[in-house]
């Protein structure tokens, strides 16, 4: 499926868009807060265009945010509202009402009851009857509408969404805080190196971050994700000059959609330059790779769930591009392997210079202040 | 940031962030910068200088850490045989000897004192201690201590003479506040502080103690006037 633009309207290098903020919290010693994702709008469909646009979904990457009940559900709901011994078949009829709302659905059901109270014997034409009765009231009545999410930049590339009305404006993407504390001194006492200061990373995402509730506590992923993190930043501060401290730096992710420990990590470098910590450089963060058959940078969950997708989390330091972390997921040939290292690095200069202008900003606030 | 306090011409200082070159010369190493490459870069947020052939980042941010010579205004809090365990607003904490104070310490003291010495893994040795009875202890970034001096002890000399307060600053970041207009010290200091990395400091702060002090002694006064 190779096509011109991305699922979400992008070109193939380009990033998501990333906003950036230092200093965001008090009681930290140093802190920033990263938005890396989506801007989308949303659009106002009429209900009835649902097939049309969940014919889309295949190939963008956009979201129903009302979405009318599906076959399945329909079942559901015909199994529990009509009486137990009426002998009907659901699966024929939850395909015949397809496309209505809930309520329409409870009403041929209200109707259907009624009809087999009073003696009907249901055949087929007196359901198909009721159904397409219902089917124009529901419609004559009031129009049922969905609402479509979609990335601003694939607006202008889909024809199919041209007419529908735009109701709002949305963001799609990640979220991470991150708090640094430190240096201070090491609690247990026995963590401190007389010779270090060490750091200690901990990476946690918020249940609400993702659609389905994730559990709140540490898994195998969060361990491995603090633990990359934490090599990552180690050989990047001057540890040599604390010794016998620790400092703590907290991410917390409260949205996620693919890329969270890159957010994370990028969040992370501007928050221990914030806190004041000596630094080599400030470690600038990305994830490229391969998806429907394209080199890609910032994969979105959509793109990483390509059947030939390739996901290379990657942090460099921007002024010598030493690799601090790199990671991979899926196969890639070396050719491909150069290409995605060679796009990383490029990218995550990017990145980096947006992290610059957010350190910065924070001291102009307070002169304009004045 | 041209003109810096007094109107005075200065050498130009300017905002740098973590792996930022300063200068491709051949310069000094100060304090904030390590070379790569042949390059001088900044490790800290700060104001970067290159000033007399040396090249420094004067921080922005940071934790205190002990130095000798600094004096520092600490806690005491543990009273043990040999002296005292002092904490300096730092990641380390100091030892105070009994011999290097005259009187019986408390835990909970406030002292001011000296750094003597400080060893392999940074804590720190103090000397000639004093106590400091009542007033109030305030905390701001210690790498902002400088500017609260000032140049020649210009800015605390100010905020003394114009306020008629006792004012100690420690290095690690304390300050202490006794007797005058302690209020308006208090909220000068705090302004110095979120202000540190901006130039023409000392006339904007004598342009603000005037104006409160001036509210305060009206205040003072229609209160006495009630009376």
């Amino acid at each position: 499926m190779a096509k011109e633009i991305r699922a979400d309207g992008r070109a193939f290098d380009e990033l998501r868009s990333i906003r950036i903020e230092a200093g965001i919290l008090d009681r930290a010693d140093g802190s920033a807060r990263v938005e890396w994702g989506l801007d989308t709008k949303i659009l106002k469909a009429p209900a009835e265009d649902i097939s049309k646009i969940e014919e889309l979904k295949n190939d963008y990457y956009i979201k129903i945010v009302r979405s009318l009940p599906g076959a399945e559900d329909r079942k559901r709901v015909l199994q529990g509202c009509l009486p137990e011994d009426v002998n009907l078949d659901l699966e024929g009829l939850a395909a015949r009402t397809a496309g209505l709302p809930l309520d329409g659905l409870f009403d041929v059901c209200e109707r259907l009851r009624e009809a087999y109270e009073s003696g009907d014997k249901l055949s087929d034409s007196a359901v198909k009857k009721i159904v397409d009765e219902v089917r124009k009231g529901a419609n004559a009545d009031a129009k049922e509408w969905i609402f479509v999410d979609v990335p601003e930049k694939l607006l202008g590339h889909l024809q199919e969404l041209k007419d529908y009305e735009v109701v709002g404006s949305g963001f799609r993407g990640n979220v991470a805080v991150v708090a640094v504390y430190g240096p201070r001194e090491p609690i247990p006492r026995h963590v401190g190196d007389p010779y270090e200061s060490i750091i200690r990373f901990r990476y946690t995402m918020a249940p609400f971050s993702v659609p389905e509730r994730k559990r709140p506590a540490p898994g195998r992923r969060e361990v491995e994700i603090s633990k990359v993190c934490k090599e990552a930043l180690q050989r990047v501060v001057f540890a040599e000059e604390f010794p016998m401290t620790v400092i703590d730096v907290f991410a917390e992710i409260l949205a996620a959609d693919a890329g969270t420990r890159v957010t994370a990590l990028t969040a992370a470098g501007v928050a221990l330059a914030d806190a004041g910590i000596p630094m080599r450089d400030i470690p600038a963060a990305v994830a490229v790779g391969r998806a429907f058959g394209q080199i890609v940078a910032d994969l979105t969950k959509f793109e990483e769930d390509a059947p030939d997708a390739i996901d290379t989390p990657m942090a460099i330091l921007p002024g010598t591009e030493e690799i601090a972390l790199l990671q991979m997921d899926g196969r890639a040939t070396l050719m491909e392997m150069d290409e995605i290292i060679d796009l990383g690095v490029r990218k995550a200069k990017e990145v980096s210079e947006l992290q610059r202008r957010a350190l910065k900003e924070k001291y102009s606030k307070v002169v304009d202040n004045e | 940031m041209n003109m810096a306090d007094d109107g005075v011409e200065r050498p130009q200082r300017w905002l740098v962030v973590p792996g930022e070159v300063i200068t491709t010369e051949r310069v000094k190493l100060g304090p904030g910068v390590y070379v790569r490459g042949g390059k001088v870069i900044s490790k800290i947020v700060g104001l970067a200088e290159v000033k007399d052939g040396t090249a420094r980042v004067i921080p922005l941010e940071g934790r205190y850490v002990p130095k000798p010579g600094d004096s520092v205004i600490g806690i005491v809090i543990d009273v043990k045989i040999p002296g005292y365990d002092v904490d300096i607003n730092s990641p380390y904490t100091a030892f105070l000897p009994r011999e290097a104070v005259d009187t019986e310490l408390e835990y909970g003291d406030v002292i001011l004192a000296t750094v003597k010495y400080v060893d392999e893994v940074k804590n720190a040795l103090l000397e000639n201690a004093t106590v400091l009875r009542g007033g109030e202890l305030i905390k701001i970034i210690p790498s902002r201590v400088p500017r609260v001096i000032g140049k020649k002890a210009s800015m605390i000399t100010l905020l003394k003479h114009m306020t008629g307060s006792a004012i100690l600053v420690g290095a690690n970041g304390r300050i202490w506040i006794h007797g005058g207009f302690s209020e308006v010290a208090k909220d000068a200091i705090r302004k110095i502080e979120a202000e540190a990395h901006t130039s023409g400091l000392t006339d904007r702060i004598t342009h603000f103690l005037e104006e409160r002090i001036a509210e305060a002694k009206a205040k003072n006064e229609t209160g006495e006037s009630e009376e």
